[in-house]
């Protein structure tokens, strides 16, 4: 499906960090010894922003694209087409000081524990890599004060019981924080979370949440969430936004309450129906919304037009499987890719 | 922190028995080889009258072709014999893992050019390469030995090490390096290599025992000036020069040489046991 | 202490304590539990790592793999058979025939280079389902009962089809030779949300049409609200609480429970009233004394450090185990 040229969405505002159009294509390899290599788009003409200080989750089903997208956003993906801009200039043109200062600003914090952590380090040396790199401190001291700081902050107390410990005497959720003590350490203005609650425990969730949140509030810094559980994204941006991804497309993307609450988009509709709730009485009464398919398709053969066509119970023939919809503005800073509603 | 960390490192070597068993040998080897010089003096004069001498209290080893104490040269031969294999052990571990780390983690240009520098190494023989280098370049310095001992060898590592390199760099806590923006040469040296030091341990042992044969070779069959005690050396003399071996009384001629070269393989071979477990950190704690 | 119950039991789990062994120590990863499954109902086991939920499912069918062994108590089918005092032949046949279960991350034992169909065909073989062509009939009839095109399933390669497809086409597999009782242990983890909520519903439909016993583990409290008829708790190796699930979720009675459901985040719901659960989960090689919750209980007082309490019942089908239930 070729990307769809000229009318890109200007998404107006100041934004930190940007995304035009942005297309990432990969090699799909058949796992078959002689099948061909056929290319996906792992990311499908995006656009995105998040302003500073924002919270922002990212909510999708695997293989949507979102941890793509928001790797991309922080330059540690190349993109196929479109751009990505930091304070609007172009990542990938940045050169000397501006490249460092995006470089230090823009973090990430991974989804498993047991492999974001450099496996024969020490806690103290992976929290003080970013800063000896730049040369923060000016002395050793110094940056045993900030790791200790840093510990502190990220409820690893006592720091000095910590600092010499290995990944591997860790728990997951220590691990979990160790991680975001390192991402905080360069104090960036924007973090990339990728599902960092995914492989913790149900009870610590909540509690890492509100440290990021917490640790949020202090820097000032922004945050993308990347996630596959909406009960968690709705906890961590609630008074931030949500967006929606389907198989590499932004499907709709606005206030995280009014989204949930008056969802516009079929897919975060069908979603928001089919995300377990805590609560039996209404669980019972809930309908799903029922779909043309139940599996999604293969992302190597994405449906014509819009990716959600083959299984939307609104899909308009004709239309959603001729041309995939354009992000529009459907109520004031709600925005959805879908025909149902443009004018 | 450093001193725990040694006797830590000792620690763990004493639990695996083989690894401590052959350190002890190398150890007795190194010992013999900076000490027993001072004990030993060495005699140049033939002395006629033993010739051969077997095995004795005074001779441990009893005496060669010209009535020299065996046990003396061997003591001598030792510091250059250890000191060719272990500085051939590191010239081919340095390059080698250069090699690999940088075409593994650069990827692109470099490492097509890195790359095909390998292969071209490795499809020159190994041993005759070693010999034909040895031969053109007549040489007494134990570096330069070092480096023709290494001249094939180091291309294996660069081939292993950049393999291990390609799927070490997909990891997370690399990626989580390149977004703080630290620079791929730092990446490599800082992050990269330390989790490859068992597998450089390994294969630097294994230069090293490798270059024993093959120092061995070169001095028995008289491709290096001999001007040293080298236990090569000794070997050659007995078989090629004095016919010690078609002399049944003067075996023990050849074979002392011989068991001191087997012997010091097999500490060296025992002893890599123990290399993997001094790097894993879940035993230092 | 049995659960008394005037319905007929599927399983009767008595006392029953396993314990790995790890070298010099030992893990007692099921913990004196008692538990009876009714025939037809659709339980939910509920726990989170270390809480014991997959050794105490794999003990139904005597697959507790070494170093663990069952130290004491009783697994009983139907009122009749002792599970752990079968073995070979006998093992076999009580095996995928009467119990069957589909185990965690079973999405990944699929052989990548066969067709499904022909692994269907194998795992019909070796459980001596004879006949070639009745088996592939009742094949294509389970795959649709779990919504899969029974011509297009067989004929793929694993890697053609999605996560919640294999998973359905795993599901229909363990039906095969007829089991009363189905495991899943963790169905859902690995899949998105809307293959979730079809696999719930079949598995709501499959207990319908076929009248099977479901057994459902999860660390998902929140899955329990769609199929599961009765919860039961876990948390360290022991049985805390078993409530229907209505009652659960409306007025949990042990401490853990209330914990787990406050501390999941939903999208209904007042979004303030979440809290996490103090502490940390329990060092199984050294679990608390007394109450194995008690360091991160908040009603926890002097007994509970002390006392192991007894699962008890409160009222009709309900059982907690705590000393401080009445204050909740």
């Amino acid at each position: 499906m070729p990307a769809i040229n000229g009318a890109i969405y200007d998404l107006g505002q100041d934004y930190l960090l940007e995304t035009k159009g942005l297309t990432i294509k990969f090699e799909a390899r058949s796992s078959t010894l002689l099948g061909k290599a056929a290319t996906f788009s792992a990311v499908e003409n995006c656009n995105f922003g998040v302003r500073g200080g924002e919270v922002v989750s990212l909510v999708g089903e695997s293989g949507c694209g979102k941890t793509t997208l928001g790797k991309a956003m922080i330059g540690l993906i190349r993109p196929t087409y479109g751009t990505v801009l930091y304070g609007g200039k172009g990542i990938w043109g940045l050169k000397g000081r501006d490249y460092y200062e995006f470089r230090r600003n823009a973090q990430i914090i991974h989804q498993d524990p047991y492999s974001s952590l450099h496996p024969i380090k020490r806690v103290y040396e992976i929290v003080s890599s970013g800063m000896r790199y730049y040369k923060l401190c000016s002395s050793e001291g110094e940056i045993r004060d900030k790791v200790s700081e840093l510990l502190n902050l990220v409820g690893l107390n006592p720091p000095e019981y910590f600092m010499n410990k290995y990944p591997h005497q860790l728990s997951g959720g220590q691990r979990q924080r160790v991680a975001i003590a390192r991402a905080i350490s360069l104090n960036p203005k924007f973090v990339v979370a990728d599902e960092i609650v995914t492989m913790i425990d149900v009870s610590l969730k909540i509690g890492v949440l509100n440290l990021l949140l917490d640790l949020r509030k202090r820097l000032g810094s922004s945050f993308l969430f990347i996630t596959h559980d909406f009960g968690v994204a709705r906890y961590f941006a609630e008074g931030g936004r949500t967006a929606v991804m389907y198989l590499g497309s932004m499907a709709e993307i606005g206030k995280t309450e009014e989204l949930i609450n008056e969802p516009l988009h079929p897919y975060t509709k069908a979603l928001l129906s089919a995300v377990p709730i805590t609560d039996p009485v209404l669980a019972k009464k809930r309908k799903m919304l029922e779909l043309r398919k139940i599996d999604p398709p293969n992302p190597v053969n994405p449906p014509p037009g819009c990716k959600f066509s083959d299984r939307c119970p609104f899909a308009m023939e004709g239309k959603c499987d001729k041309s995939a919809p354009e992000l529009i503005e459907a109520k004031p800073e709600h925005l959805v890719a879908c025909y149902l509603y443009a004018s | 922190m450093e001193i725990r960390n040694l006797t830590k490192t000792l620690r763990i070597l004493i639990e695996n028995r083989r690894a401590f068993i052959g350190l002890l040998i190398i150890f007795s080897f190194v010992f013999m080889a900076l000490v027993g010089p001072l004990l030993m003096p060495l005699e140049l004069d033939p002395r006629f009258d033993r010739v051969y001498a077997p095995p004795s209290l005074e001779h441990p080893l009893g005496c060669d072709y010209i009535g020299l104490d065996i046990f003396t040269q061997i003591v001598w031969g030792a510091k250059d014999v250890l000191v060719i294999i272990l500085l051939a052990g590191s010239i081919t571990v340095f390059i080698g893992a250069s090699v690999g780390l940088i075409a593994g983690y650069f990827g692109g240009f470099v490492d097509l050019l890195l790359s095909t520098l390998v292969d071209i190494v490795l499809t020159i023989p190994g041993l005759p390469l070693v010999i034909v280098l040895a031969g053109l370049i007549q040489t007494r310095d134990p570096f330069s030995i070092g480096l023709i001992l290494s001249a094939n060898a180091w291309a294996w590592l660069a081939r292993g090490i950049r393999s291990q390199v390609f799927s070490i760099k997909e990891r997370d806590f690399i990626e989580a390096s390149r977004a703080m923006g630290i620079g791929k040469l730092r990446i490599v040296f800082n992050d990269i290599l330390p989790i490859l030091m068992p597998y450089v341990g390994i294969n630097f042992l294994f230069a090293v025992i490798q270059s024993l044969y093959a120092s061995v070779a070169l001095f028995f069959i008289g491709v290096l000036p001999f001007s040293t005690v080298h236990w090569g050396t000794m070997l050659n003399i007995a078989m090629q020069v004095s016919g010690a071996i078609f002399v049944p009384y003067a075996r023990h001629y050849v074979i002392a040489p011989i068991i001191f070269i087997v012997l010091l393989q097999v500490g060296l071979i025992l002893f890599s046991y123990g290399i993997e477990d001094i790097f894993n950190p879940r035993l230092k704690t | 202490m049995s659960e008394l119950g005037s319905f007929k039991n599927v399983y009767d789990i008595e006392g029953l304590t396993i314990e790995y062994e790890v070298g010099r120590s030992s893990l007692r990863a099921v913990n004196d539990v008692s538990l009876g499954i009714r025939d037809g109902e659709a339980l939910g086991i509920v726990g989170e790592s270390g809480s014991g939920k997959t050794t105490l499912a794999l003990s139904l069918l005597n697959l507790v793999p070494p170093p663990g062994r069952v130290k004491s108590g009783k697994v009983v089918f139907d009122g009749q058979i002792d599970i752990l005092s079968l073995s070979g032949e006998e093992l076999r046949k009580f095996r995928w025939k009467q119990t069957a279960m589909v185990f965690q991350g079973a999405l990944n034992s699929f052989n990548p280079v066969l067709r499904v169909g022909d692994q269907i065909l194998e795992t019909m073989t070796e459980h001596g389902l004879g006949d070639r062509q009745k088996g592939m009939e009742k094949a294509s009839d389970l795959l649709r009962l779990v919504r899969l095109d029974p011509e297009r399933t067989m004929k793929a390669f694993p890697h053609e089809l999605s996560g919640g497809m294999k998973q359905r086409a795993l599901i229909a597999t363990s039906l095969l030779l007829d089991p009363k009782v189905l495991i899943l242990d963790e169905p859902t983890t690995a899949l998105d949300v809307i293959s979730q909520k079809y696999i719930l519903n079949i598995l709501s439909d499959l207990r319908r049409k076929l009248g099977i016993t479901i057994v459902l583990l999860t660390h998902d409290l929140a899955i329990c609200t769609e199929v599961v008829d009765r919860i039961a708790v876990m948390y360290a190796g022991r049985m805390v609480e078993i409530a229907k699930t209505q009652d659960l979720f409306l007025r949990p009675k042990h401490p853990y429970s209330m914990g787990l459901i406050r501390a999941t985040p939903s999208v209904f719901g007042d979004v303030k009233e979440l809290k996490p659960i103090a502490g940390s989960p329990p060092d199984m090689f050294n679990p608390p004394q007394g109450c194995p919750f008690n360091p991160r209980c908040p009603f926890a007082s002097q007994v509970c450090t002390s006392k192991v309490p007894n699962l008890e019942m409160i009222s009709e089908g309900r059982l907690v185990a705590c000393h401080k239930w009445g204050d909740i």
